[in-house]
């Protein structure tokens, strides 16, 4: 389906290259703050930490923003409509659908607190296109090298209907 | 300057741990749990260790698509699998299980796998299972 794209490749990206800190819009002292952040964790690398699971993804400290905007931090790979637009939450599916298993994961930059959040975008099926807040963000992507990464698929793998509703982002927890 | 580049280095070099290396690359559809999704994605829990018994499904692991072609180098994705058969597959695992090595994902990735369905049959085969 044309209209939903791109945002994919980007997400592993920015993760194997140490993320956000070379995307344009973020200054160079944002970016020494990062590798600072970076700097307290590496020690921590070699014993399988990993990401923590986090009970509650609205407990996120400094979690702010407009998750109905595409700006919200968390929507920074979506590629679909947002379901705290339809009826949902930035991490809930609206009744009446069904949350996909099978999701396209990735990393974000919390602004509030500069941490790497593990992203899962997963789909809300079983009804016809919500069709309000669509956005599509696909800052680095190179679709063309990294075709299976490609956010741009339907990813209602595993539900009762294919249709898909809306999209969620859920915090898995911190990358790292 | 110098200490600023050697950090920038060692996060390029290896950015995660293989539990999260996991979640960004393989759990969008093995699922956090490793279960199997009938019919569209086999299971790693309780599942995959069984695959170390023989020469031929090491192999397999290692040149499978997904894996030969994810966007790890050689030693994060030794880390990764090692992680992976730990976490899922632990008690499958044969008395003699080696490690992956980089270098056996670095001989494994660069022999690509066209027929994965009938491989997996082999392999199945030679573990004494109904390929289906």
């Amino acid at each position: 389906m044309s209209t939903w794209q791109e945002p994919l490749d980007r997400l592993t990206e920015r993760v194997t290259r140490g993320l956000a800190r070379a995307t344009s819009r973020r200054s160079a002292l944002a970016r020494l703050g990062t590798w600072l952040v970076g700097a307290a964790g590496l020690p921590l690398l070699p014993v399988a930490r990993g990401y923590a699971a986090l009970p509650d993804d609205a407990t996120i400290a400094g979690d702010a923003g407009d998750p109905t905007s595409c700006d919200y931090w968390r929507n920074c790979a979506i590629d679909g409509f947002l379901c705290a637009c339809c009826g949902g939450t930035a991490s809930a599916c609206p009744p009446g659908t069904e949350m996909s298993p099978i999701t396209w994961i990735g990393t974000c930059r919390n602004p509030a607190d500069g941490n790497d959040y593990v992203v899962s975008y997963n789909d809300c099926c079983g009804s016809t296109l919500c069709l309000r807040c669509q956005c599509l963000r696909t800052e680095g992507e190179k679709p063309p090298y990294v075709l299976w990464k490609s956010n741009s698929l339907l990813w209602c793998f595993g539900t009762k209907s294919r249709a898909v509703h809306c999209s969620v982002s859920v915090v898995l927890g911190i990358a790292k | 300057m110098l200490a600023l580049l050697a950090l920038l280095v060692a996060r390029d070099g290896a950015a995660f741990a293989p539990d999260v290396n996991y979640a960004l690359h393989c759990q969008g559809c093995h699922l956090a749990d490793g279960r199997a999704t009938p019919g569209l994605v086999p299971a790693l829990d309780g599942s995959i260790g069984r695959f170390m018994r023989v020469r031929e499904g090491r192999d397999y692991l290692v040149r499978l698509p997904n894996v030969a072609a994810t966007q790890l180098d050689d030693a994060d994705t030794a880390a990764l699998l090692n992680w992976l058969l730990h976490h899922f597959a632990a008690s499958e695992l044969p008395a003699d299980f080696q490690p992956y090595t980089a270098a056996e994902i670095a001989a494994g990735r660069r022999q690509p796998m066209v027929d994965v369905e009938g491989a997996r049959r082999n392999v199945l085969r030679l573990l004494g299972e109904d390929p289906g």
